[in-house]
């Protein structure tokens, strides 16, 4: 079976067909990024979350941050509401992390700017 | 009058480019003008990640982005001033720029640098049918007030224009806990990123209507709901109506350069790009006036807005040197069939650097096709391309091997193989 | 108790207020939306017509001629721009060249003077507007045609008249009117009495007059659509009319006081409900029209499109006299040239309708000077400094199409009849205004106008009650 996909790896947009039978064998793609998307799209996809939270104390009231990895597709929502209940104080620097280890995933939450 | 060696008028991605690259090159009197409250621009607010591929050889968010650059600035010591807004600029480089501290102030720089970005296309720019409600505003402003302010504009809501920052801000008031209930495209292909249409709409089963448009948009004082319909050719199609409860509509139809102050300047503007026709060196027909970034010609990736204000500022620096030859040895890069713009416009061979990347976009969408460069008649060289699509910027390296013999005018047209 | 209450702040009642603030009455201004001349006088050409186009003996010939000789001074005490462009009417062939010979003497029969008003021939029209249409062959010139900035006029009379006694009371439908020994005026918020109404109403007028008498008129509103052009597209010097149809004086090109150029209007009945809304065929039309006039259109730099209701009169006429009813004095139909006849009407009614039931006291205190308006854009580099010194705000600019500084947004807030939306310091000052269209700047217009009236920013609305531009804060944060 072929699936057709867009690969999301970077902001190219290679059109791949993946040969879901053939071990993910992928065509279509121009770096090697686009093999390793194809699998873990068809297997298991994640995604980066990046959202806000509330700060105090700094220029603005809300501070930017990211999921320093992928997170399951379908863990997004449960981590934006880890996300929300958040509040932190300047100063932050770029990189602290705002919640470790968010819904047990390995992956923290970290600013995503100096505040 | 405080005479500068540069002023970069603009402290976003592309001022903060071209301003390191012109200190790095030994260039002292540098300032910044900037006017906001931080250096950054619009990337401070584009909170989403996929920035940075090319640069930094890793992704990260627009506020990473920027904070990579700042630090450096402030390492390199680079003069700037926030919240000062420039009213004038003369075309024998001096500036006049206001803020709060200084008052009205007059300065003069032996070469400027444009960086002033972009502005949204917006609900006046293109005359939508209806009332003038609240609740219309375009993507960028809603996203500001999400990502920097804090607030939420509404909570049901629909796209008109699939331009990214559109297609970003469906996928970030989804997040927030906003309903999106579509993305209308008046083209019958997408205007932004391909993959922003992956992990923006497709992840969050939000329609994208291509070939459709907003018809009516209906409310006294906040929208209530609007009404689109399916074009053929801009002209709606009757019969097509599907109406929407919304409480927001967002608008992501295009940005614009800013070009005001260098029209007042008697800088001469491309009809196409809306910016500054420049030369090979990223100079405008005004000598010592430098243009790069989203105020030259609007960018699909900040990576190349960076890589293109380097440029600039290695030619501004040429220029301080007197390495810039003035005499004329100019030829122009003409659009033809199928290209909408090639930036630059003109290139003086003289001061040629190779290789020299040529950016453009096509004027439609476009597969198993070839990029046909040639130099009046002869054809110099054919790219091939599986697929060319308006809102994807392409980019082609003229070398030395291209451009031998007699240069006449580099054309630039699009072949569809057969 | 007051002696005269006004319903409704449009061009109308703002004269009229800041007239009868003249003379010790105790005047209250009744409006039903959320800041002051919200409907015709918000969306019209701006033009100070020269008097050349009412049919003689109506009270629009009357008042137009009256209201153009008044303009100038009225401006200058009120620190309302005001721009001396003059106009012409064109002509594209024979048949036109008939009607503006026409309309040459009917301007002299309305009082034009014979210096006031000349035919021209193609040349010195071309001489004139390097961008008028290849087919206009002759034209009407109206030299004290003249243009102004509508909003501020009414905000301006309204202002001054504040600063003379007169009260406003905003966000004030009337919804019932009674006729005692004095007159009882019920509106959704409050009560009001008084000796004297005046119905200021516009497109609402017949429905506002026959809450109390039987209107022997109909107002029905005329909606007219237009384009703004970008401020920096200098297109025409003077205002070019078409030669006139039966829909009236046509689509216009109307140079703007602060650079921009406005086309239209469109003439069409509508429902009140539609009053406002913009057409993809009414905008189509002008294009069509205007192509007769005007050539070289940069349609690229169009900035903004809007509608707005004229209260168009069965009479054909303007209709300002006291009803049936004593005390029940209506100023209706006041549509084209109403915006020119207002200071001249609103003296007559002041000096003819209203002062049959008072002893009219003058007021000893009566200023008729505005404090000026600080406007930046208009001040050389020493000026701009020198006002900075005075006040850093105007060191900082917040509108960047329009350069429209904080301070200039400040004051606009914190004068009698202040801003409180963000269309309000938009009719203001023109925050917002360019070509962006508050992209930029709305956010800090927002704050700007919560710092100054102290309430959250979820409060600021747009420019109607509940038309709150931001909804909520994220993460549950409360105000």
């Amino acid at each position: 079976m072929i699936e057709k996909l867009i690969c999301i790896a970077c902001p190219m947009g290679c059109h791949l067909e993946v040969d879901v039978e053939d071990d993910y064998r992928v065509e279509g793609n121009q770096c090697n990024r686009g093999v390793l998307y194809a699998k873990k799209e068809l297997t298991n996809p994640t995604r980066i979350v990046t959202s806000t939270v509330v700060i105090k104390g700094g220029i603005y009231r809300r501070l930017p941050v990211k999921t320093n990895g992928e997170v399951s597709k379908k863990l997004i929502f449960k981590v934006m509401e880890e996300i929300n209940k958040v509040e932190v104080s300047s100063p932050i620097k770029c990189g602290d992390v705002i919640i470790k280890n968010v819904l047990n995933t390995n992956i923290d939450v970290v600013a995503s700017r100096s505040m | 009058m405080k005479q500068y060696d540069v002023v970069v008028i603009g402290g976003g991605s592309a001022g903060l480019a071209a301003a390191l690259e012109i200190k790095k090159q030994g260039i002292d009197h540098v300032l910044i003008l900037e006017r906001d409250a931080e250096l950054g621009g619009i990337l401070l607010q584009c909170i989403h990640n996929g920035f940075g591929l090319k640069v930094f050889k890793e992704e990260l968010t627009g506020p990473e982005y920027a904070e990579r650059f700042v630090q450096e600035l402030l390492e390199m010591g680079i003069e700037y001033k926030l919240n000062s807004m420039v009213t004038k600029l003369n075309p024998d480089k001096t500036i006049e720029y206001a803020n709060v501290n200084e008052g009205f102030v007059k300065i003069s720089a032996r070469a400027v640098v444009l960086a002033m970005g972009c502005y949204e296309r917006n609900s006046g720019s293109i005359s939508i049918p209806g009332n003038r409600p609240s609740g219309v505003l375009t993507a960028g402003s809603a996203q500001k007030y999400l990502n920097i302010d804090g607030y939420l504009v509404g909570k049901r809501v629909f796209i008109l224009g699939s331009g990214d920052i559109g297609l970003i801000m469906a996928r970030r008031m989804t997040l927030e806990g906003a309903k999106v209930l579509g993305v209308a495209e008046v083209l019958p292909f997408s205007g932004g990123l391909k993959r922003n249409i992956v992990q923006c709409l497709d992840d969050y089963d939000i329609p994208l209507y291509l070939s459709h448009t907003v018809t009516d948009i209906i409310g006294e004082s906040k929208v209530e709901k609007i009404v689109i319909s399916q074009v053929d050719n801009f002209v709606p199609i009757p019969g097509t109506e599907k109406t929407f409860e919304i409480d927001t509509l967002l608008l992501s139809v295009g940005l614009v350069p800013e070009n005001s102050l260098s029209e007042r300047c008697g800088i001469i503007l491309d009809k196409k790009t809306k910016g500054p026709v420049v030369n090979e060196s990223y100079q405008t027909n005004i000598e010592g006036i430098f243009a790069c970034g989203n105020v030259l010609h609007v960018h699909d990736l900040v990576d190349f807005v960076t890589e293109e204000s380097r440029k600039a500022g290695r030619s501004v620096v040429r220029y301080l040197n007197h390495e810039l030859n003035a005499t004329n040895n100019m030829i122009n890069v003409l659009p033809k069939n199928g290209v909408s713009y090639l930036l630059p416009q003109e290139i003086n061979l003289s001061n040629l650097v190779t290789p020299m990347d040529i950016f453009m976009r096509v004027n439609k969408e476009f597969k198993n096709a070839e990029i046909v460069i040639s130099n009046g008649d002869t054809v110099i060289k054919r790219i091939k391309k599986k697929h060319l699509a308006p809102a994807e910027m392409e980019k082609f390296i003229l070398k030395d091997v291209d451009l031998t013999g007699d240069m006449i005018d580099i054309n630039v047209a699009i072949e569809v193989q057969s | 108790m007051y002696d005269v209450i006004i319903i409704g702040s449009g061009i109308s009642g703002a004269t009229i207020a800041r007239e009868l603030s003249r003379f010790q009455l105790k005047t209250i201004i009744l409006e039903k939306e959320y800041d002051v001349a919200m409907e015709a006088t918000m969306a019209n050409s701006a033009i100070v017509h020269s008097g050349h186009d009412p049919i003689p003996g109506t009270l629009k010939a009357k008042f137009n001629i009256l209201g153009n000789r008044m303009y100038k001074q009225m401006s200058e005490e009120l620190d309302i721009p005001y721009m001396a462009c003059g106009g012409m009417v064109t002509a594209i062939n024979e048949d036109q060249v008939h009607l503006i010979e026409e309309l040459y003497e009917r301007a002299l029969i309305n009082g034009l003077r014979s210096d006031e008003v000349k035919i021209i021939d193609q040349e010195t029209v071309r001489s004139l507007e390097p961008n008028i249409a290849d087919g206009v062959i002759k034209a009407l010139h109206l030299p004290t045609t003249a243009v102004t900035f509508p909003w501020e006029a009414a905000i301006a009379n309204i202002e001054n008249a504040m600063d003379n006694g007169v009260e406003l009371a905003l966000e004030n439908k009337v919804i019932k009117i009674e006729k005692l020994d004095r007159f009882v005026v019920t509106t959704d918020k409050s009560v009001y009495e008084a000796k004297v109404v005046i119905n200021a109403t516009g497109v609402y007028g017949t429905d506002v007059a026959k809450l109390v008498t039987n209107p022997h008129f109909e107002i029905r509103p005329r909606r007219g659509e237009y384009y703004v052009l970008d401020k920096d597209v200098r297109l025409v010097n003077s205002v070019i009319y078409p030669a006139p149809s039966e829909k009236g004086k046509g689509v216009i090109v109307t140079p703007q006081y602060h650079g921009n150029t406005l086309l239209g209007p469109t003439s069409e009945y509508v429902a009140f409900s539609e009053i406002s809304k913009t057409t993809a065929s009414g905008l189509e039309y002008i294009k069509e029209n205007v192509a007769q006039t005007v050539q070289n259109i940069p349609y690229h730099k169009i900035v903004r499109s809007f509608a707005g209701g004229r209260a168009t009169s069965s009479t054909e006429d303007f209709v300002i006299e006291e009803s049936e009813v004593k005390g029940f004095i209506n100023v209706c139909g006041i549509e084209s040239p109403g915006l020119t006849a207002a200071p001249a009407f609103a003296k007559y009614v002041v000096e003819e309708l209203v002062s049959v039931h008072f002893e009219m006291k003058p007021n000893t205190d009566y200023n008729p000077r505005r404090r000026k308006v600080l406007r930046t854009n208009e001040l050389t580099f020493d000026e701009l400094n020198n006002s900075f010194h005075d006040n850093q705000k105007y060191g900082r600019i917040i509108c960047r199409c329009e350069k429209i500084t904080e301070g200039e947004i400040v004051d606009a807030i914190n004068r009698n009849c202040g801003a409180r939306s963000v269309v309000g310091v938009k009719n203001r000052v023109r925050a917002g205004a360019g070509r962006c269209q508050g992209g930029f700047c709305q956010s800090e217009v927002i704050n700007i106008l919560a710092r100054e009236l102290k309430v959250d920013k979820l409060d600021i609305v747009y420019n109607k009650a509940g038309s709150n531009i931001l909804k909520e804060t994220t993460k549950g944060e409360q105000k």
